[in-house]
């Protein structure tokens, strides 16, 4: 009885675990698409520089992890607020023409790398420096 | 303009044309422009200001904050201004259009809604990141 009643939860657990894995994967391809992480793997290629391949891996295990982190606050901010249906929505969207420029242009907004936007960001900085004097 | 002129009654008539021809077209980039607006409503702009604002204003000392604030807001318009300028000028209409459809469904105005929670969780998130940089970068660097 005790065995039957293991089978079942695992059997109920093992799809509910790989629809938990299927979502955060969704979400991850979003987050890839509209938020610049550019700076990340900057760092990323920059430490992988000249090391050896011990450090190297012990490095790339620790920064795998921390992208880890990243995406789980994106995760728990989608899955608060959006079903996996509206993030394949979403997926489905930014796979058009128009959408993945879009997307792009989001992504630099997000990033103050948009055109206009660095424009701003350099007007906002000498806005500051004429305040310190 | 005499009646029994040919030649100037089609002079007249090419200069209608062109006059109508000039005025529809506004009317076109006029529709574009107002398109333009409500995608950069509806992408949540005016909530990557306020956030950009707040972030901002904590980089400033409280004495500057009145001060930093009055020429930030002062800002605003034409930044809206030349964001709009590059939409109208990267996008074509058939492309704002497809973009306007999609934030009119309702995931669309829902997307448009949570802007704001969705900025902020990505404030949070480099948050995080930055401290794997303090703690685990600089370990590395000097191996």
């Amino acid at each position: 009885m005790k065995l039957i009643i293991t089978i079942i939860s695992l059997l109920l657990l093992f799809p509910t675990s790989m629809f938990a894995q299927t979502f955060d994967n969704d979400v991850k391809k979003i987050v890839n698409q509209i938020v610049d992480m550019s700076l990340m793997y900057g760092i990323r290629d920059l430490i992988l520089l000249e090391k050896d391949k011990e450090v190297k891996e012990s490095f790339l295990k620790d920064f795998d992890q921390s992208l880890e982190v990243f995406y789980k606050v994106y995760i728990d901010f989608y899955s608060s607020k959006y079903t996996h249906d509206e993030i394949k929505q979403m997926l489905a969207f930014y796979e058009t023409p128009a959408g993945k420029k879009f997307a792009n242009d989001l992504l630099l907004l997000s990033s103050n790398s948009f055109p206009k936007g660095k424009e701003w960001s350099k007007k906002l900085d000498e806005i500051k420096k004429k305040l310190k004097k | 303009m005499s009646p029994g002129n040919p030649g100037s009654f089609k002079n007249f008539n090419m200069k209608l044309f062109i006059f109508f021809f000039f005025l529809v077209l506004n009317s076109y980039s006029q529709s574009t422009k107002s398109d333009v607006e409500r995608l950069i409503e509806k992408m949540g702009l005016d909530q990557h200001i306020k956030v950009t604002r707040d972030v901002n204003t904590m980089w400033v000392t409280p004495s500057q904050e009145v001060d930093y604030l009055i020429y930030f807001d002062g800002t605003i318009d034409d930044f809206k201004g030349s964001v709009s300028e590059y939409y109208l000028s990267n996008y074509s209409e058939k492309e704002i259009s497809e973009i306007l459809d999609f934030y009119s469904t309702p995931l669309g105005k829902k997307i448009t809604e949570n802007t704001k929670l969705f900025l902020e969780s990505g404030l949070l998130a480099e948050e995080k990141w930055d401290e794997f940089c303090l703690d685990t970068v600089y370990k590395y660097i000097y191996r």
